[in-house]
């Protein structure tokens, strides 16, 4: 047997009910646009029917529904799709920092064109075949001077900047490290809400889809594994290593390497130790300081020391135009002080574009000129004797242009890739407005016919109450 | 799959995104007229330009020093025609001379000749081009000869390069054409004015016919150079301009196709943003009262 005024209580859960839908559905519109959101969805579940069946009742069928509630609002959500993300972010970071210092490296180099390495290599090459032409003329000895000043200069102005480049890698990857230190703080700092909300038995989607945008962004930094606790908080490690436990998350700290020029490594704050960084932006952006520019920096000294000492040492055994000999052409000893010997400087005679005669002078002697552009051109002096200089450089040159072409073909990947996974996410998670104005039609009209339903309760109601029984009066 | 207005304008972002990078790259090598911006752009392309722009200096350079050693030996060429003409002229001086009806004032006269010659000879010997003398081995600061006739110069070759490890020797060192010449003319001259013309049919004759052997030897030897050095420039010539192609046609946009390229981007890009217009526009709100 049902009570009087049930129909009036079934009535009034369907208008809590879909007033809530109708709210959740608005609340979707409204965040739309909102990065990192997952759209809700109210979960229209049927209340308890009441009357269990019993020998003493007959004459009423099955059970009587009691109306309708939300039992949850549910996060529409591809956790895995979220994994697989991160994980690609990662990879997408390190590729990102790659590709952005090879583009530079490239614009250092400056190569192909008429004002690289290899170009003033060549030039200074033509100016030694011009002095073995003439070597007692005056003008060719200036021209030589002046092609092996600018040469010099762009070997040194390379090295800087190199150098320079270096050094910028080091402070954005300590930029890198401060924002991932930024993040885990926030992402502690959601989880311990979180937490709360999970113990009081509700769901807490969106500090989940904050908490979400928060930790993509992290993935995207560095390596992550993500784990979590009963209370659905994160724990996240860096291979290993604990970065967010909880409410509580640990910090990394620089410091410089005196062994390594001063540039910082990235150790945990609490122990000291080194961080084993092995995706991402932060390791892309360490291991192109430490290893690709590095690289550069080392074949571009390489390629100096090599050129000052052999042609030092054919310059020595020649003789200038009014007898000098023993004297270097070039100072320095790598990339970033190669320069013209002052010696040279102060008298350009003291070019030694002969050969040793015995100790007699010959001005039209340029054999030793010729020995000399043999040593930029025909003498294998680099990669254990099988390379000339010229050689060397370009083929350091196909390195980067290698190198480069990889990174950027693999940023463009792993952006394609990420675009897809963000797409088959945003599949399941995105608000479509089309399907909320539907829905938002669906629940006014339940709304409605709920209001409707306990008018006419009210009107039977009212007959009952008011009119019934006027017959004994 | 599920479709929302996010993935749809979020595909076109990335769409318009890629088909501007396409633009740029094609407005990229049009403006600049070169495919190859940078080493990653065609690494194997770039190192074949590497190496063409290296050869195409190399030949230029071997071609300036080849035909710096032409001039050079052409210019000591017409210092030997010269140097040909005296000596067909003393030649003559000495048949006249031999002859012995001449008179004494006569045999002073070409006595007197034979002494201008001498000068003569020795501004030949002199001659410089560029500064630098011709005939003195490699000692090109000092006259070949000082004015007491004694040569200064050496025997030293002049070389330079006219490829790779290849040398030549483009000198013609005095003393093989000059040698004891001067003292010889002197000899003449003495001979002359003693009226001693046996002497001169026995010896100078001889004499002036070797030198005149020597000296057209070493101008064969020089056409022979000069023509071998000039087949190499022109050789050298010809792989210039093929290198040349070559280089342009790896290095260089093809602008027919960029433009080609440019055309299609700029429609792919249009129709980008005209469908993006259009579908970003409606939804179901457009349709609801």
């Amino acid at each position: 047997m049902r009570s009087t005024f049930g129909g009036l209580e079934v009535g009034l859960r369907s208008l809590r009910a879909h007033q809530m839908a109708l709210d959740i559905t608005g609340h979707n519109i409204a965040n739309a646009d909102t990065p990192g959101y997952s759209r809700q969805v109210a979960n229209l579940t049927a209340t308890a029917p009441y009357t269990l069946p019993s020998l003493q009742r007959t004459t009423t069928a099955g059970q009587m529904g009691t109306g309708v509630e939300v039992a949850r609002i549910q996060r529409m959500r591809d956790e895995f799709i979220d994994v697989q993300i991160r994980h690609e972010s990662s990879a997408q970071g390190r590729w990102k920092a790659r590709q952005s210092t090879l583009e530079q490296l490239e614009v250092i180099l400056n190569e192909p064109s008429e004002e690289g390495i290899a170009a003033y290599l060549h030039k200074f090459w033509s100016a030694l075949q011009e002095l073995a032409d003439r070597p007692d003329d005056p003008a060719i000895r200036q021209v030589l001077y002046e092609t092996a000043v600018s040469f010099t200069e762009l070997i040194r102005q390379t090295h800087s900047q190199l150098k320079t480049l270096q050094r910028d890698l080091d402070q954005q990857a300590q930029i890198i490290g401060e924002r991932i230190n930024s993040l885990a703080q926030q992402i502690a700092a959601v989880n311990e809400e979180i937490g709360k909300v999970i113990s009081v038995g509700d769901d807490p989607n969106d500090l989940l889809d904050k908490r979400e945008v928060l930790v993509r962004e992290l993935a995207g930094l560095t390596n992550i594994e993500v784990q979590t606790d009963h209370m659905n908080r994160y724990i996240i490690t860096i291979s290993g290593s604990l970065l967010v436990s909880g409410d509580r998350a640990n910090s990394l700290a620089f410091v410089e390497n005196p062994d390594h020029n001063g540039l910082v490594d990235v150790v945990w704050a609490e122990t000291g130790t080194v961080v084993d960084l092995r995706d991402g932006e932060l390791k892309g952006l360490l291991e192109m300081r430490d290893l690709e520019v590095a690289y550069y920096l080392d074949a571009l000294n390489a390629f100096a020391s090599t050129l000052i000492t052999e042609f030092n040492a054919v310059h020595l055994s020649g003789y200038g135009l009014s007898g000098s000999t023993g004297l270097n052409f070039f100072s320095g000893n790598d990339a970033s002080n190669i320069r013209i010997d002052p010696a040279i400087t102060i008298d350009l005679n003291n070019i030694a574009a002969s050969i040793d005669l015995g100790g007699v002078g010959a001005p039209g002697n340029g054999e030793n000129a010729l020995a000399l552009a043999g040593v930029i051109k025909t003498a294998f002096l680099m990669n254990n004797g099988t390379a000339t200089l010229s050689d060397f450089y370009e083929s350091i040159i196909v390195k980067l242009g290698v190198d480069a072409e990889k990174a950027n073909t693999m940023l463009e990947n792993k952006k394609a890739l990420l675009h897809h996974l963000q797409k088959r996410q945003e599949s399941v998670a995105g608000v479509s407005l089309d399907e909320e104005m539907v829905n938002m039609i669906k629940f006014q009209n339940s709304y409605n016919a709920a209001s409707r339903l306990i008018t006419a309760i009210d009107e039977m109601l009212e007959t009952l109450i008011t009119r019934t029984g006027i017959v004994g009066r | 799959m599920r479709v929302t207005e996010k993935i749809i304008s979020e595909g076109m972002i990335k769409n318009i995104g890629s088909s501007l990078r396409r633009l740029d790259r094609y407005y990229q090598q049009l403006s600049t007229g070169k495919r190859l911006q940078y080493p990653s752009d065609d690494p194997v392309g770039v190192t074949v330009s590497l190496k063409m722009r290296a050869g195409l200096r190399e030949l230029e350079q071997y071609i300036a020093n080849a035909e710096f050693a032409v001039s050079w030996m052409e210019a000591t060429d017409a210092s030997l025609d010269e140097l040909t003409k005296v000596l067909h002229r003393l030649k003559e001086i000495a048949v006249y001379g031999a002859n012995d009806t001449l008179p004494e004032d006569s045999m002073n006269a070409l006595a007197d000749e034979v002494s201008e010659l001498k000068k003569h000879v020795w501004q030949i010997a002199n001659t410089t081009f560029e500064n630098r003398y011709l005939f003195a081995g490699q000692q090109t600061k000092r006259p070949a000869y000082d004015a007491s006739f004694t040569y200064q110069g050496d025997d030293r070759p002049l070389l330079l390069e006219v490829g790779t490890g290849s040398r030549v020797d483009y000198s013609v060192p005095g003393s093989e054409v000059f040698g004891d010449f001067f003292a010889r003319l002197d000899e003449f001259e003495a001979r002359l004015r003693n009226g001693d013309c046996e002497g001169i049919s026995r010896n100078d004759l001889a004499m002036l016919d070797e030198r005149l052997e020597l000296v057209l030897k070493a101008r064969s030897s020089l056409g022979a150079k000069i023509n071998r050095l000039q087949r190499n420039i022109e050789r050298m010539g010809t792989m210039e301009v093929n290198y040349s192609g070559l280089l342009s046609k790896n290095e260089d946009a093809d602008i027919a196709e960029v433009v080609m390229h440019l055309k299609m981007s700029e429609h792919v890009y249009q129709a980008a943003l005209a469908t993006g217009a259009r579908i970003l526009q409606t939804t179901l709100v457009n349709y609801l009262r």
